[in-house]
C-alpha cells in the first residue's frame, strides 16, 4: 500500500490565506488553476469585444464605426489576446487543477515557479493591451507580425515584442513545471501508459511548447534588432530575407495550433468515456496518435506559405506531409466514435460540448485538408475561407473543449452541480451562434472576400450580416457562462458527492477525492495503488 | 513510502522513508539529453540559415529545465532513516542524513497529533523529532504502530 502526501510541511495545515494576498502569494495548484481560468475568462471577454468590434464594422460594406488602421489593430490584438491570453492560459488552468489529482501528486512539482508563471501573465497582457493607447496605436500587422510591414509601426512594436516574450516565458515555465510534475510525481503504480489522456496530451503539448517557444522568441528578437540595432535579418536591402521570418514564425505557429488543440483532445478523451459509460476505445493508439500529431506538427509549417514562391518539390513535400496529419487525427476521431458505439450515452452539458467539439473540429479538419492542396490553397490563401477554417479548429475545437472541461470538472472543484438547464442553453446558443458566425465565412472566402479588410464589395453583404449576428449571439452567450459559473462557485445548486458522474471513478483518480477537493493533502487516506488498479 | 530492511544481527532493522519520486536520475538524464538534442537540431538548423538568435533562447530554456528537474529530484532524494537497534533508536533525516538523533529504545515515546495532516513525533526526555513528514496518513499510522511495537518488543 502506498499513499502520497504533501511534502510542504506543517505550516500548510491551515486552509487558504485570507484576502488578496492569498491570490498573490499562493503556491497551491488549485488556487493557481483558478487564477489561470479567471484570467483566461477576462481575456476571452477582452478579445471577444475586439471580435465584436470587427464584426460590427463588417455588418455593412463601407466604413461605419472604426477607421481601417484601428480595424487592423483589432484583428492583431484579438488574435494575440485570444491565443496567448485566453485559450493557452485556460488550458494551463485545467492543467493546474487536474494534473496533480489525476497522477496522485499533492501539488505541482515546482509550486513557486507555478506562481511566477501565472503572475507574469497579467503584466504581459496589460502591456500588450496598453499599446492601443500609444502614439500610432497598437501593432496592426496581424498576429503573424510579418516584416517589413511590422517594422513600420512606432512605439508599440518594442512593447508588443516584450509582451510576447513575457507571454512566452509564462508558457515555458508552466510547461517545464508540467513536464517535471508528470515525470517525477506520478503515484506509485501509475505507469506512463496508465496515465489519463488529459495528462498525456498536456505532456506532449508541454514538449511542443518548450521546443517552439525559443524559435518565436528568437524571431521577434531579430525583429527588434532589425528595428533598433540596424541588423538585416529580414531586410533584403541588407542581405537578409523577409521570408526567413515567415519560416521562423510558422515553425512556431503551426505547432502552436496543436498546443491549443491537444489539451482539448485530452479533455474530450476524459468526457466521452464518462458519458458513454465505457472505457476509452484504443487508449494506447490514442497516445501514439497524439505523439505522431505532435511530431508531424514540426514538419509541415510551410503549408502556411504556399504563395511565397517555394520550389515545387518543397510545395509537394509540405502538401503530402500536411495531408498525413489526417491519419493520426482520424485515429482519434474514430476512437472517440468507437467509445460511444453501443455505450449507455447520456447528454449532459459536458457531453454536448464534447459532441459539439467533434462536429466542429472535424469540419475544421476537412477544410484543412482542402487547404493542404497547393493549387487550391493558392486561391484560399488570405481570404475568409482560412478565417472560417482556423476558427472551426481553434474555437470549435479548442474553446468547445474548454467548455466541455469546465462543465465536466466544475462540480468537482466547487462541490456544487451547475444549473443543467442553463448549461444546455449555453451550449445550444454557443453552438448555433458559432455556426452562424463562421459557416458563412467559408462561402465569403470561396466567393473571393479577402481577410483583414474593414470594407468589402456589396455582394458579400448578406453572409457578413449573418456572420455578425452569429458573433453577437456567440459573444453574449458567454455572459450566461459567467453567470452559470458564478452560481456554482457561490454554492447555489445541488451538492455533489465524490463521484460526480455515474461511474466516473473508473475514468480517473480525481473522482476518488471529496467534492470540493481539499485545499491541501489531496490524497490523504486514499490508497492510490488500489485506485489506479481499479481504473 | 516505507522500506523495511533487516540488518541481519540480533533482529535489528531499519525503516527507510522516502517521498514519492517516479523519475530515476538515469531517466532524467535521458529526458534532458533527448530534449537537448531536439533543441540543438532546431536551434543549429535555424542558425545555419542565419537565424542564430534562436540558439541562446533554446540554451537558456534547456538550462532552466535542467535546474527545475534537479530541484525536484533533490527534494525527492530526501530520506528519513529510522534504525531500531538493540538499545537505541537512531533517526537520520535529509539527503545525506544531515540531521541525526538518537533515543534510548526503552524510553521512546510516540506522539500522534491529529489534524488535516496528522503529525507523528518520536522522542524521549523532552526531546522530540517529527518523522514520516512525506508519508500519507495511512502509512504514517502504520509507521506509528511499527514504532510502538519496536518499543514494547524484546529482540
Amino acid at each position: 500500500m502506498a499513499t502520497v502526501a504533501d511534502t510542504h510541511g506543517a505550516e500548510h495545515e491551515h486552509g487558504p490565506a485570507k484576502g488578496i494576498l492569498r491570490w498573490i502569494t499562493t503556491t497551491n495548484h488549485k488556487d493557481i488553476g483558478t487564477l489561470y481560468l479567471t484570467f483566461a475568462m477576462i481575456m476571452f471577454l477582452v478579445g471577444g469585444t475586439m471580435a465584436l468590434i470587427i464584426r460590427a464594422e463588417l455588418y455593412q460594406p463601407g466604413l461605419q464605426l472604426v477607421d481601417p488602421h484601428f480595424f487592423n489593430q483589432m484583428t492583431t490584438l484579438h488574435a494575440l489576446i485570444m491565443v496567448f491570453g485566453a485559450v493557452m492560459p485556460a488550458f494551463a488552468g485545467f492543467a493546474n487543477w487536474m494534473i496533480p489529482p489525476m497522477i496522485g501528486a499533492p501539488d505541482m512539482a515546482l509550486p513557486r515557479l507555478n506562481n511566477w508563471s501565472f503572475w507574469i501573465l497579467p503584466f504581459a497582457a496589460t502591456l500588450l493591451s496598453a499599446t492601443l493607447f500609444m502614439d500610432g496605436g497598437a501593432v496592426a500587422s496581424g498576429w503573424t507580425l510579418y516584416p517589413p510591414l511590422v517594422l513600420q509601426f512606432g512605439n508599440a512594436l518594442p512593447f508588443t515584442i516584450f509582451s510576447v516574450h513575457l507571454l512566452g516565458i509564462s508558457s515555458i515555465l508552466a510547461s517545464i513545471n508540467i513536464i517535471v510534475t508528470i515525470f517525477n510525481l506520478r503515484a506509485p503504480g501509475l505507469t506512463m501508459m496508465k496515465m489519463p489522456m488529459f495528462c498525456w496530451t498536456w505532456l506532449i503539448t508541454a514538449f511542443l511548447l518548450i521546443l517552439v517557444m525559443p524559435v518565436l522568441a528568437g524571431a521577434v528578437t531579430m525583429l527588434l534588432f532589425d528595428k533598433f540595432f540596424d541588423t538585416s535579418f529580414f531586410d533584403a536591402a541588407g542581405g537578409g530575407d523577409p521570408v526567413l521570418f515567415q519560416h521562423l514564425f510558422w515553425f512556431f505557429g503551426h505547432p502552436e495550433v496543436y498546443i491549443i488543440i491537444l489539451p482539448a483532445f485530452g479533455i474530450i478523451s476524459q468526457v466521452i468515456p464518462t458519458f458513454s459509460r465505457k472505457p476509452l476505445f484504443g487508449k494506447n493508439s490514442m497516445i501514439f496518435a497524439t505523439a505522431v500529431i505532435g511530431f508531424l506538427s514540426f514538419i509541415v509549417w510551410a503549408h502556411h506559405q504556399f504563395t511565397v514562391g517555394m520550389p515545387v518539390p518543397a510545395e509537394l513535400y509540405f502538401m503530402y506531409a500536411t495531408m498525413l496529419i489526417a491519419v493520426p487525427t482520424g485515429v482519434k476521431v474514430f476512437n472517440w466514435l468507437a467509445t460511444m458505439w453501443k455505450g449507455s450515452l447520456t447528454f449532459e452539458t459536458p457531453m454536448l460540448h464534447a459532441l459539439g467539439f467533434l462536429v466542429l473540429f472535424v469540419l475544421g479538419g476537412f477544410t484543412g485538408i482542402m487547404m493542404s492542396q497547393v493549387p487550391a490553397d493558392l486561391y484560399y490563401h488570405d481570404n475568409y475561407f482560412i478565417v472560417a477554417h482556423f476558427h472551426y479548429t481553434l474555437v470549435g475545437g479548442g474553446v468547445f473543449g474548454i467548455f466541455a472541461g469546465l462543465f465536466y470538472w466544475l462540480p468537482k472543484w466547487t462541490g456544487t452541480m451547475y444549473d443543467e438547464k442553463l448549461g444546455k442553453l449555453h451550449f445550444w446558443l454557443s453552438f448555433l451562434g458559432f455556426n452562424l458566425l463562421f459557416m458563412p465565412q467559408h462561402f465569403l472566402g470561396l466567393a473571393g472576400m479577402p481577410r483583414r479588410i474593414p470594407d468589402y464589395a456589396v455582394q458579400f453583404t448578406e453572409f457578413n450580416q449573418m456572420s455578425t449576428v452569429g458573433a453577437f449571439i456567440f459573444g453574449f452567450t458567454q455572459l450566461l457562462l459567467i453567470y452559470i459559473v458564478y452560481k456554482c462557485v457561490k454554492g447555489e445548486g445541488e451538492k455533489v458527492g465524490d463521484e460526480v458522474w455515474e461511474g466516473a471513478k473508473s475514468h480517473g483518480l480525481e473522482w476518488n477525492l471529496p467534492s470540493p477537493m481539499p485545499y491541501h493533502h489531496s490524497f490523504e487516506g486514499i490508497d492510490i495503488q488500489k485506485a489506479v488498479a481499479d481504473e | 513510502m516505507i522500506q523495511r530492511q533487516s540488518l541481519g544481527h540480533g533482529g535489528e532493522y531499519r525503516l527507510v522513508l522516502r517521498p514519492n519520486a517516479s523519475l530515476t536520475p538515469g531517466q532524467a538524464r535521458l529526458l534532458v539529453g533527448l530534449l537537448g538534442l531536439m533543441m540543438a537540431v532546431i536551434g543549429f538548423g535555424f542558425a545555419a540559415v542565419g537565424a542564430w538568435l534562436v540558439l541562446p533562447f533554446s540554451g537558456g530554456e534547456l538550462l532552466l529545465l535542467i535546474y527545475a528537474l534537479s530541484c525536484s529530484m533533490r527534494w525527492s532524494a530526501a530520506r528519513e532513516v529510522i534504525t531500531i537497534g538493540q538499545d537505541k533508536v537512531f533517526i537520520e533525516k535529509g539527503v545525506e542524513g544531515e540531521q541525526r538523533y538518537q533515543f534510548p529504545r526503552a524510553w521512546l515515546q510516540i506522539d500522534w497529533r491529529p489534524g488535516p495532516m496528522p503529525h507523528l513525533l518520536v522522542g524521549s526526555h523532552g526531546k522530540w523529532v517529527e518523522v514520516g513528514t512525506f508519508l500519507g496518513e495511512e502509512e504514517k499510522r502504520a509507521l506509528a504502530r511499527t514504532l510502538q511495537q519496536a518499543r514494547s518488543l524484546e529482540f
